[in-house]
């Protein structure tokens, strides 16, 4: 019977790992796909329809749009891979601290709780007014705004197994803390963390989108999806092609994400089919 | 007898005939009152004080309700509004002001001395206009009820120009005395004015209500603009603030508005073709001013100001900021061509002349040592921001290393108020202006404009100062000439070009009247 | 799961529920410290200075430093921060820099609008979302479950403020069946009100939809293995009775959970949706207080939809105690 599961639900990952290596594809290959800068602008063309010559059109300064959304593709993966890092970095260090240190418990959950219960982009917005726009800024802001979640997951998956006979075990054969929490402990909590990773992954390029939306996003004139579709509300009428190029890009790649997620989450976890992000 | 009689028919009927045709005359004037006028506009404002803030909407909307004892007309000619009439003694020292009687303010009291003077204190105290003049004023008199006198300590040139200024939030309104009483310098927010609509209901950052003042009494003079005659024909009007361009424009093609202010100017051929709706240019409306922070290098070198000028491809700049070229022309000049203080040939030889080998010769005799010049433009204004990104390109394109930084309001107006942290900076300024010295001539050594303090400013302090002692208008354009000379010598901040904004409105709207701030009295619903 | 009717028949289990409120509540104190603590030090570190911004570009040093002076900021933090939290304890949010009227004033009339969307967008999205759920859950592996699940992944994959752009040019800029933006209180317009809300809402209800589409499908699959249906199944109930009387009230756990949690996602998602469609809530206001820094306004608003956070999760969890008697109240 889970035999049967798992085969069925293999198409789910296969799909969105072929999706995403060619998001991947497209924009590693940027330089190679088009012969035109991002950021050079031709502004006597502006608002050019999409032709032969641009695939996409171009935007208000001139600029190719099917370029900017092959760069902007790049820096949406890049804030994303970055934010995943940073999260399971953060939110693996406290859950750890947390989980393994009864001491430390109480304290951190009360300001876990306390800073889940910001909704992530008002905590990200925030932030990134404060330090002002820029990739790393927006990398730091998300990253701040989601390791409360990552850091909880892996608290509960090292308070679920610390107690466990081998765990208990080893410890008695004298392994000191860093050996148990290196063997046992990160090794089981791998596959709550792999799949939280993969939906934060999604979810960072959803939110940096948004941020880069209220202006608080990766500086202009560097392209980002979310800048982009800011930029091409007021010529919606007269080139739409500005604001669904960019949407459409957006909703492929986190749409793969979260399949990946979801094949993820029942082929490493079945258990863990009835969690849910957020 | 017979006669007498039929007189008296005759003279009945010519009666009835009379009231009829009166009547019928009436009727038809009637006719155009009533309805609403829903305008969208895109900057709520705090609120509604004009004499507390710098903000020019809130001149535009409050001109419906207050009045100014002088107002500009269509062809920028100052007129007598709430004054009757006007003289200037003493060789610009004085001035004597006889105003209008039975004016009637939103209390149901008349307007007289004590209100203007109460409220002519409250502007030369807190208004930014007001504390340019007040270093040469000496002090108002009142004469009687009606007839005032305004003394200096030394002959101020723009003063009338300033107390009608067309600019942000300068001009000179009268409130009631009793208001200005009540509240001081502190943000009024009861109010009584004499004009054609009344205060009805504010709803910060969503709308603000004005209804038709019954008893308003209209100036003599004919329309024309912001003087003369006033006519309310609307019942209400309601200023909406949407800050979106597109919702504005969408608005006004469901018949959601009437008017709406600033939106996109791609669109204009779709609203051409709409017989709905009616496309309003204002021209010239803005200037886009190129600052530099003179303060520090390499900017504090003349030679990199000169060099930024041959830098620049005005015309790119022209398509990048703001578009169809429709909307925007080159010029060089502080005032546009048609005002009285226009310059021809204004920095011939430098503006327009896109040479970057120059700029680099330049650039090298002024030491510049290649830091990147920071850009601190702000994210909300279009010009700005379209204008910051295309400057970058270009500067780039030339081998000159650029840092952008794009911020909010706040940041942006924190960050330029430094001295340091930025070379480049960008600004709207208004470009329909009656006098040299209001607000933009020149700024003023170390002023907020450039932290600018050197040889070089003090020698256009001392140009400006003579300006402001002429009272003789040849002369004073002579000064004017002299003026922009050495502005486009030392450079101190350019005009890139003039541009103008689109605002639309429905086909409904008649006689709407396009002034440099949108207004709707004498403008009627069909 | 017919036992749970009759879970507080002992006294001691009453007593011990009693507690766990009281414990929770008293939890609460200190998250609400420390949110208002992260409120404070983020919106007082902002850049951005909102003196100049009341003042305008023109203001002078002088009247700079005379604003800043009446106004208290040229104090220094720590001194400011506690006198702040001394008029947070009194209950004191303090007065806007900008719309010259208390904070809470403010809050209080901007938060019907945000209420109405966000109530209306939810509604809409539990419905699609459990319809689908069960939809999906049903047709198990059938073609109609691979479209519901499509459907649900679109939801949560969609930026909201592009979809929101979408839908207003869609429906209001080419159909214009609605109202662009702008909105009318139910006592000013009556039922026309909601041609204004529908737009919004729908867009705050699309990822609400995905989220719960997805957790009710998996939460039936898993209802609907247990042996209490197959032993309604081997008695011969119709489907649909079995459906949605048995398997779907014992779905509902997981799913207030969902629904629970994300309300204040869903609440953080009308920042960006009320800013767009003009609707004068308390997104709305928060994002025009952040652009002009209105201080104390900033920190209203996110200590707002904190709390509205806090106390749904106490709602969620005490639900949780009511409706499962097996959860230990610790």
């Amino acid at each position: 019977m889970l035999k049967k599961y798992r085969r069925y639900k293999h198409p789910y990952i296969i799909t969105s790992i072929i999706i995403l290596s060619l998001l991947l594809f497209l924009s590693l290959a940027a330089p190679l796909l088009t012969n035109y800068n991002p950021v050079r602008n031709d502004a006597r063309n502006r608002l050019k329809a999409p032709s032969a010559v641009h695939f996409l059109g171009t935007d208000q300064f001139g600029r190719d749009v099917f370029t900017r959304i092959l760069y902007g593709l790049r820096a949406s993966l890049e804030v994303g891979l970055a934010v995943v890092f940073l999260t399971v970095l953060t939110g693996g260090i406290v859950g750890v601290l947390a989980g393994f240190y009864p001491g430390l418990d109480k304290f951190i959950m009360r300001i876990l709780d306390a800073l889940m219960a910001f909704p992530g982009i008002i905590i990200a917005i925030s932030l990134a007014a404060i330090w002002g726009a820029g990739k790393l800024n927006i990398i730091l802001a998300l990253s701040f705004a989601y390791f409360p979640k990552m850091a909880r997951i892996v608290r509960s998956s090292v308070v679920a197994i610390k107690d466990l006979d081998y765990v208990e075990s080893a410890r008695a054969a004298g392994a000191r803390d860093s050996r148990i929490i290196a063997a046992y402990i990160l090794r089981n909590s791998a596959s709550p963390i792999m799949v939280q990773a993969t939906f934060n992954f999604a979810l960072a390029i959803l939110d940096e989108a948004a941020l880069s939306f209220l202006g608080v996003g990766i500086m202009p004139p560097a392209p980002s999806l979310g800048a982009m579709i800011t930029e091409a509300r007021n010529y919606m009428v007269v080139a739409p092609w500005l604001i669904i190029a960019p949407g459409i890009m957006i909703i492929l790649s986190v749409l793969s994400l979260n399949l990946l997620g979801d094949g993820l989450r029942d082929l490493l976890d079945p258990h863990l089919k009835n969690s849910f992000k957020k | 007898m017979l006669n007498k009689k039929k007189s008296i028919y005759v003279g009945l009927l010519v009666i009835i005939f009379l009231v009829a045709f009166s009547t019928a005359l009436f009727a038809q004037d009637q006719e155009h009152y009533g309805g609403t006028m829903n305008a969208a506009f895109q900057m709520s404002v705090a609120h509604l004080d004009s004499d507390n803030s710098t903000d020019s909407m809130i001149t535009t909307m409050m001109n419906h309700v207050y009045e100014g004892l002088f107002e500009f007309d269509e062809n920028l000619k100052l007129q007598p509004h709430l004054a009757e009439s006007y003289q200037v003694l003493k060789n610009g020292l004085e001035y004597k002001v006889k105003l209008r009687k039975n004016v009637m303010m939103h209390n149901g009291q008349t307007m007289n001395a004590d209100d203007v003077i109460a409220s002519f204190q409250r502007w030369l105290k807190i208004n930014n206009a007001g504390q340019l003049v007040e270093p040469y004023f000496d002090k108002v008199e009142k004469i009687d009820n009606y007839n005032l006198v305004f003394k200096f300590k030394e002959p101020y040139a723009p003063f009338l120009n300033l107390l009608a200024s067309p600019v942000s939030n300068q001009k000179f309104v009268v409130r009631s005395k009793e208001i200005v009483d009540k509240f001081g310098t502190d943000v009024i927010t009861e109010h009584v004015g004499t004009g054609p609509y009344k205060f009805a209901e504010w709803i910060p950052d969503q709308k603000l209500v004005l209804t038709r003042f019954d008893d308003y009494t209209p100036s003599p003079l004919e329309a024309s603009f912001f003087a003369g005659k006033r006519t309310a024909y609307y019942d209400k009007i309601v200023f909406n603030f949407i800050p979106d361009a597109q919702v504005r424009v969408s608005g006004v093609q469901t018949g959601q508005f009437q008017f709406a202010e600033e939106v996109p100017r791609d669109q204009y051929q779709l609203f051409e073709a709409n017989p709905d709706i009616k496309n309003i240019i204002i021209y010239p409306d803005r200037m886009a001013m190129f600052i530099t922070n003179n303060g520090i290098p390499p900017f504090n070198n003349k030679y990199a100001r000169q060099a930024i000028v041959y830098a620049l491809d005005f015309e790119e700049l022209g398509y990048a900021m703001i578009g169809d070229s429709k909307f925007w022309r080159l010029e060089s000049a502080l005032h546009e061509k048609g005002n009285p203080w226009h310059v021809e040939n204004a920095g011939q030889g430098i503006y327009g002349v896109y040479d970057p080998e120059k700029a680099k010769e330049l650039l090298k005799k002024a030491n510049y040592d290649g830091t990147p010049l920071v850009i601190l433009s702000g994210q909300d204004n279009e010009m700005e921001r379209q204008g910051a990104i295309a400057i970058k390109d270009q500067l780039e394109k030339i081998g000159i290393k650029v840092d952008l930084q794009l911020f909010d309001r706040p940041t942006v107006v924190e960050k330029r108020s430094q001295k340091t942290g930025w070379n480049i900076h960008l600004s709207p300024f208004i470009k329909v202006v009656p006098d040299p010295q209001i607000h933009q001539g020149w700024t003023g050594t170390n002023k907020w404009i450039s932290n600018w303090d050197s040889k070089e400013s003090h020698q256009m302090d001392q140009i400006f100062a003579e300006l402001l002692q002429e009272v003789n208008y040849q002369k004073r354009y002579q000064i004017m000439e002299k003026l922009e000379t050495e502005m486009w010598d030392s450079v101190p901040y350019f005009n890139i070009l003039d541009y103008s904004r689109l605002h639309i409105i429905r086909s409904e709207v008649k006689n709407f009247k396009a002034g440099w701030q949108p207004f709707f009295w004498n403008s009627y619903l069909e | 799961m017919l036992q749970i009717k009759c879970k507080f028949n002992h006294n001691w289990e009453v007593k011990r529920l009693r507690n766990y409120i009281i414990k929770r509540l008293l939890l609460l104190v200190p998250i609400i410290m420390i949110v208002a603590v992260i409120a404070f030090f983020i919106t007082n570190l902002m850049p951005g200075d909102p003196v100049r911004v009341i003042l305008g570009n023109m203001a002078t040093e002088q009247e700079v430093n005379r604003l800043n002076q009446s106004l208290g900021f040229d104090q220094p933090l720590l001194v400011r921060f506690f006198s702040w939290l001394q008029q947070i304890i009194r209950g004191d949010l303090g007065d806007s820099l900008y719309l010259n009227a208390p904070v809470a004033q403010i809050l209080i009339q901007r938060m019907k609008p945000t209420f109405l969307i966000a109530v209306t967008g939810e509604i809409l999205g539990v419905t699609a979302g459990i319809l689908l759920g069960i939809l999906a859950a049903v047709k198990h592996r059938k073609l109609l479950d691979q479209l519901a699940i499509t459907a649900s992944l679109f939801g949560i994959s969609i930026p909201s403020f592009w979809l929101a752009l979408i839908l207003m040019f869609l429906f209001s800029v080419k159909l214009r069946w609605l109202p662009v933006s702008g909105y009318e209180s139910f006592a000013e317009a009556g039922l026309a009100s909601f041609k204004y809300i529908i737009l919004p809402a729908v867009t705050l209800a699309f990822m609400q939809a995905g989220l719960i589409a997805r957790m009710t499908r998996s939460a039936m699959l898993d209802t609907l293995k247990q042996d209490y249906i197959r032993t309604a199944k081997s008695k011969g109930l119709p489907g649909q009775i079995i459906v949605f009387k048995h398997a779907l009230k014992n779905s509902m756990l997981p799913v207030i959970t969902v629904i629970g949690h994300n309300f204040a996602v869903l609440l953080g998602g009308t920042w960006i949706v009320e800013t767009i469609f003009v609707i004068p809530g308390t997104g709305f206001l928060a994002i025009n207080a952040i652009m002009r820094r209105d201080i104390p306004v900033i920190q209203a608003c996110i200590i707002f939809v904190a709390v509205i956070y806090i106390i749904l999760n106490l709602l969620v969890d005490l639900s949780y105690a009511f409706l499962n008697p097996k959860i230990r109240y610790n």
